[in-house]
């Protein structure tokens, strides 16, 4: 684990987290919802299991 | 995590515990949850309990998959507080109230969990490393401090060690330069920094970050030499573990750390091939044209640099945007050229105004604020 806290930072773009693979990733493990909040959400009251979210940026 | 840990087939057993949620934070269809569930730390996890929409977990930072399952394991707990020893249930209490956004309130939680836990309990490594996070989120950057001091020595020299030195190292050079517990704090810190470079089971981008720590500190404490002969280490270790990169954009992951270590080397330069490799391997990817451009920048060669900064600009999309126009801005500066760096200044803020609220939190803020100031200032 790496603590990102922008607050730390002390260069704009040179302290910086991990880059968004553009090139076919990896296959996950997970089977992720991508970019749908209101849909994982739904699924995960019908379901009644929690919502594990990995919140992300390209940087 | 998306190259390496939840590629990990190890954990397709976890799958069905979960609805499995990925969010671009730079997105704006996902300004609503960052709305609901702020955030200045990149990755940060997070366990929600749907029904009332409430985080029972918030995780800064990323985990290897044995810290992975911990945190599954801990924010299930978390959700239902189902039977739990003490230790787990006050963790969990704990969990509740720094995702709710109260680090402060959280931080008494989790030495009340390694109290009860004692010195065997499982939970152990992720409390010390969340009370440090939550310590460091509050800003109190002593206490952040002394509890790293004082949870460290006698723990195993595990990932969590690893972490736990980083962040308490991170605390000590966050705090004032004037604060006079300060110099001491970060001599001890770095003792036990240093054990941490020797942890096998660390991830190997927290490793980089671990040396960047170091390397910071030195610079602090006036030991200039001491900083340049680990930037050195810094910059062999990074070789080493870029090579053994099975794919571009794990490879990639160590960029940042390359910049940062080529700086504190005194040689921009040497940070450039990787970057242009990583430009050529990852084309949709406006990481690696942003920091050629700023090692550019750094180089003196403006004109390189203001075209890496274009190709940037022209693959970026959310409020990180804003600091490649930012960036952009600077080149043109140096290049004397006022009244394109106007322009820029100007995209850079409509493009700024233009963000959802979810995407211009405080330090998108202070970013426009001060390309605004600049803007306004008199040729």
């Amino acid at each position: 684990m790496r603590l990102l806290l922008a607050a730390l930072s002390t260069l704009v773009l040179a302290v910086a987290s991990p880059a968004r693979a553009s090139s076919a990733p990896r296959r996950p493990a997970l089977p992720f919802v991508e970019d749908d909040y209101p849909k994982a959400l739904a699924l995960a009251r019908a379901r009644k299991l929690p919502l594990f979210v990995d919140a992300w940026a390209p940087w | 995590m998306r190259a390496e840990v939840f590629t990990d087939q190890r954990l397709r057993k976890q799958a069905g515990r979960f609805v499995w949620l990925s969010v671009d934070t730079e997105k704006a269809g996902n300004a609503g949850f960052l709305e609901k569930f702020p955030m200045d730390a990149w990755p940060t996890l997070f366990v929600i309990e749907p029904a009332e929409e409430r985080a029972v977990l918030k995780w800064l930072g990323s985990a290897d998959v044995n810290d992975l399952r911990r945190l599954l394991a801990d924010g299930e707990r978390a959700v239902r507080s189902t039977r739990a020893s003490p230790a787990d249930a006050a963790l969990a209490r704990a969990d509740r109230e720094n995702g709710a956004g109260r680090p402060a309130a959280a931080a008494p939680l989790y030495r009340e969990a390694l109290a009860k836990g004692g010195p065997r309990w499982a939970g152990r490594g992720r409390a010390v490393d969340a009370l440090l996070l939550a310590l460091g989120e509050a800003e109190d950057w002593q206490a952040c401090a002394r509890e790293g001091e004082a949870q460290l020595p006698p723990a195993a020299r595990d990932a969590s060690f690893a972490n736990g030195a980083a962040l308490a190292l991170s605390c000590a050079l966050s705090a004032p330069e004037d604060a006079p517990w300060r110099a001491a704090a970060l001599e001890r810190l770095e003792g036990l920094a240093q054990e941490a470079l020797q942890v096998r089971s660390a991830l190997p981008d927290d490793l980089a970050g671990l040396y960047e720590e170091l390397v910071q500190a030195r610079e602090a404490r006036g030991d200039a030499p001491g900083a340049r002969e680990l930037a050195r280490r810094w910059w062999a270790y990074l070789e080493a573990a870029s090579g053994r990169a099975p794919t571009p954009e794990a490879r990639a992951v160590f960029d940042s750390s390359r910049v940062s270590a080529a700086l504190a080397l005194g040689d921009p330069a040497l940070a450039l091939p990787a970057l242009q490799g990583s430009e050529q391997a990852l084309p949709g990817d406006y990481n690696p044209p942003a920091r050629l451009a700023f090692l550019y920048r750094e180089l003196g060669r403006q004109p390189e640099a203001l075209a890496a900064a274009k190709r940037a600009l022209a693959r970026a999309y959310g409020p990180r945007k804003l600091k490649v126009y930012d960036l952009e801005a600077s080149i043109l500066a140096k290049l004397g050229d006022r009244a394109a760096e106007r322009v820029a200044l100007a995209e850079a803020l409509a493009y700024g105004a233009a963000l959802p609220g979810g995407q211009r939190g405080p330090r998108e803020q202070k970013l426009l604020a001060r390309m605004q100031a600049r803007l306004e200032q008199p040729d």
